[in-house]
């Protein structure tokens, strides 16, 4: 055993440490690595996306020490765990395990998110602690704006949650750790000897608990993302290779690494009160910028899949939106000079377009060649070109 | 008697004659002024009539007066040409200027594209002038006539609008004083050229075939004719084609929703109207003419339209240009080309002759002009000006605005002056001695 004196020393060193790889690694960096060591995303994703990444790869050592050991990531790994945990033993008056009172949430809740995974809609994916987490170290590096300070917002309440109730979060809420717990019920249930330690839900029945969470968590996801969309026009624009709306609210883990990573500044996290379903879900605003042609970033950092990661050439023909021309805004019926729109496309997707008839010429967007990249948004001075969804 | 003589040669070119093969008509001959019966003053240069020989029609070897030996000849009346012609006469030149219209001033004038975009750098930190020296010279002396110019100055957010007669006005005085050579209603039609050098070009007037002598020649003809002529290489492009007009008794309050009523003139009530046109070949002659004839009976259409609106009853059409709206034909492959991908980088040239304000699709900073785009890559003596520089097919949106061709009409004349008096091509000019002449004139180079 280590003295308890020694071990709070070792403590805020690592602390410490932890500080120092956020001030001095770039925001994207820390919102890879720390999603990347949660089983919880990997497994959901897995089940979601039915692709392996890298991520999968990056998690399955941690899987397999989870199944090995109870809680093992809490143990020994878990960032956010840590950072609670201290904030728990701030308080001067000890409160004692409040928490045994309070049913094991994270324990459902894991069996939900997975269950919902399976119809590629992992509901409660969101609450993992390895997203929260990495949103608040990206968004509180420089240059600072309220859309990123908003995924701090999640750490946030975390940390007030221990500090009022210590422990409450790790040991009752947490997906992450009720994964875990879920993990080591089916080890011990397949295994022939009796496990020593005593778990946190009785042994029997844990294939029953299994099935049942799974069976909700299907069920009530499936049902969630069948509401038919609205008018897709009018939905926000997604990052290129973003997975269909309505899964992507499910499995988007609002860790704020698209928006941090794009080099043009194009993804906003969405803040529309109107969908809070979609709040934090990276949305696209072309007012400052366009999707390059040269980038894919946002799509190969996403932890969860909900953006695709995608090669150069497919991304660049994943399509964002289509781009329309108001007529009336234009400054050719004007009879002004203007071939912004023209030359600013890369994908000559501006079509001039002669009617003999009228004698006049109009400008058209060849639909099968716009990606909805933006780049003619702001290159037009008559801000005649908006982009639309052509998805949901 | 001339009219019989014509009618005669057709009848004679009809059955296929070759009598008049070696009739030359290069003796002074008797014509009527009023009634009297005087001496022609000027003999035809026109040669020998053509024949048809197995059914080809065959012009006859022949010799070309020659009407003028210079130093600097510019093969085009038009912004570029008329600034590149003042730049190298003010540099010490002898200079000729051959015109195919009867005025000066090209698509600015003739063509009433009135608007002279891209002067300043316009962008949310203010306006910085960046043409200066000669065309900014041109511009300050239309605004100070009557009804010359409107946004034009210090104070000016937007690109200056003159009208089209005042500019010729000025553009004629001021060619006049600084003693250019003009010749008016000659069509430059060949290159003389010795090797790989041009000697001076052929025009057709209708005192027949005649040709310049010169040391340095600048094509400012917008179609890069003499640059075809002389072998240079060139890119041909085809763009729209348009044909601008203007519009009098326009009220200037109304409920002109949906009617194109065009831009403000200096002369009030009057509006100028662009036209983007069909896109066509502009060096195909049934293209210009399908699209003059078109387009003059869409303005005739649109006009209606404008007359049926209430209070618009008393628009009238006050002219169609006598020019039509080119905006591409023919860009030289030259020793640089412009891009927009290499203003986008921010490519640095050691060789900036003009510096051009931003644009539609240029936006916030200027867009440097290097001597390179000036430049055939084969042919001496020869220099490329106005919208025929070495562009690529988006720059070119750019270099065909009036306020880049009075830059690259700036650089040519001086350049061409420079080559002039040193005897040598205009690609052994040296370029530091060519901005200090550029600077000495008046022009921004940062």
């Amino acid at each position: 055993m280590i003295a308890p004196r020694r071990r709070n020393l070792g403590r805020l060193l690592v602390l410490a440490a932890l500080a120092g790889i956020v001030a001095f690694l770039p925001a994207r960096a820390l919102s890879l690595a720390i999603p990347a060591l949660s089983p919880f995303v990997a497994v959901s994703t897995l089940l979601a996306t039915r692709r392996i990444g890298w991520f999968t790869l990056c998690a399955l050592p941690v899987l397999i020490l989870a199944y090995r050991r109870r809680r093992a990531f809490c143990l020994h790994l878990c960032p956010m765990g840590l950072v609670l945990d201290t904030c728990g033993r701030l308080r001067r008056r000890k409160v004692g395990a409040a928490y045994a009172r309070v049913p094991a949430f994270g324990y459902w809740a894991a069996l939900f998110t997975i269950g919902g995974a399976l119809v590629a809609c992992p509901l409660l994916l969101t609450l993992d602690p390895t997203g929260i987490l990495a949103g608040a170290l990206g968004g509180a590096q420089p240059p600072l704006s309220p859309g990123r300070l908003a995924y701090a917002g999640g750490f946030a309440a975390l940390v007030a949650l221990s500090m009022a109730f210590p422990a409450l979060w790790c040991r009752r809420l947490c997906p992450l750790g009720g994964a875990q717990d879920v993990l080591a019920d089916v080890r011990a249930s397949l295994s022939r000897r009796p496990e020593r330690k005593c778990a946190p839900l009785e042994r029997r029945g844990v294939a029953r608990r299994v099935f049942l969470g799974l069976g909700i968590g299907a069920t009530a996801s499936g049902l969630g993302v069948s509401v038919p969309a609205g008018d897709v026009g009018g939905m926000p624009l997604r990052p290129p290779g973003a997975i269909d709306a309505p899964f992507l609210k499910a499995l988007c883990l609002r860790c704020g690494h698209c928006v941090n990573t794009c080099p043009t500044g194009i993804i906003r996290p969405s803040a529309s009160l109107s969908d809070p379903a979609g709040l934090l879900t990276p949305i696209l605003d072309f007012s400052q910028g366009h999707c390059l042609d040269s980038c894919n970033r946002c799509g190969l950092g996403c932890p969860s899949g909900a953006i695709t990661g995608l090669s150069l050439e497919r991304k660049n023909a994943a399509v964002i939106g289509l781009a329309a021309i108001d007529q009336n805004a234009c400054l050719l019926r004007e009879g002004k000079e203007c071939v912004a729109c023209i030359t600013t496309c890369e994908r000559q997707a501006v079509e001039e377009v002669f009617s003999q008839e009228s004698y006049e010429l109009r400008v058209t967007m060849n639909e099968s060649r716009c990606n909805g990249c933006g780049a003619c948004v702001r290159a037009c001075p008559g801000h005649a070109i908006t982009v639309k969804a052509a998805r949901p | 008697m001339r009219s019989i003589r014509r009618r005669d040669f057709l009848r004679l070119l009809g059955l296929g004659s070759l009598a008049m093969g070696g009739m030359g008509r290069s003796m002074a001959q008797a014509i009527h002024e009023g009634s009297k019966v005087v001496d022609a003053i000027t003999a035809s240069s026109r040669g020998a009539a053509a024949f048809i020989r197995d059914g080809k029609v065959i012009q006859p070897e022949r010799e070309i007066r020659l009407f003028r030996e210079t130093d600097v000849l510019v093969v085009g009346g038009g912004t570029a040409g008329v600034v590149a012609a003042l730049a190298a006469r003010r540099a010490g030149a002898r200079v000729t200027l051959v015109e195919r219209y009867g005025c000066l001033g090209g698509l600015w004038t003739a063509g009433l594209v009135l608007i002279v975009l891209a002067t300043h750098v316009r962008s949310s930190a203010g306006h910085t002038k960046m043409v200066r020296g000669i065309g900014d010279e041109i511009l300050a002396r239309i605004d100070q006539c009557k009804h010359g110019a409107i946004d034009y100055g210090p104070d000016s957010t937007h690109d200056a609008t003159t009208d089209p007669e005042v500019t010729k006005y000025i553009l004629a005085a001021m060619l006049r004083e600084a003693g250019v050579d003009i010749v008016l209603h000659g069509w430059v039609t060949n290159a003389i050229m010795a090797d790989n050098a041009i000697q001076g070009v052929l025009f057709e007037s209708k005192s027949g075939c005649l040709a310049v002598q010169a040391k340095v020649v600048v094509d400012a003809s917008g179609d890069g004719d003499v640059l075809d002529a002389a072998g240079a290489e060139s890119v041909p492009h085809v763009h729209r084609i348009g044909l601008v007009h203007r519009l009098g008794g326009v009220p200037a309050t109304g409920d002109a929703k949906g009617l194109n009523l065009g831009g403000a003139t200096p002369v009030p009530g009057v509006r100028w109207v662009n036209m983007q046109g069909p896109q066509g070949d502009c060096l195909d002659i049934e293209t210009l003419t399908a699209v003059e004839l078109d387009a003059r009976e869409a303005i005739w259409k649109r006009l209606k339209e404008i007359q049926e609106r209430p209070g618009y009853e008393n628009v009238f059409l006050l002219d169609v240009a006598s020019q039509l709206g080119v905006r591409a034909s023919r860009t030289l492959v030259g020793a640089t080309e412009l891009t927009l991908a290499d203003w986008e980088n921010q490519r640095e040239y050691p060789d900036v002759v003009g510096l051009g304000g931003s644009y539609d699709f240029l936006r916030d900073r200027c867009c440097p002009i290097p001597y390179g785009s000036l430049l055939p890559q084969r042919v001496d003596n020869l220099l490329a000006t106005g919208r025929c520089v070495a562009a690529d097919n988006k720059m070119l949106n750019y270099t065909r605005l009036i306020a880049p061709c009075m830059l690259t009409g700036h650089a040519a004349g001086a350049a061409a002056a420079l080559a002039a008096r040193n005897g040598c091509s205009p690609r052994q000019v040296d370029t530091t001695a060519l901005r200090a002449l550029l600077i000495e004139q008046g022009a921004y180079l940062g």
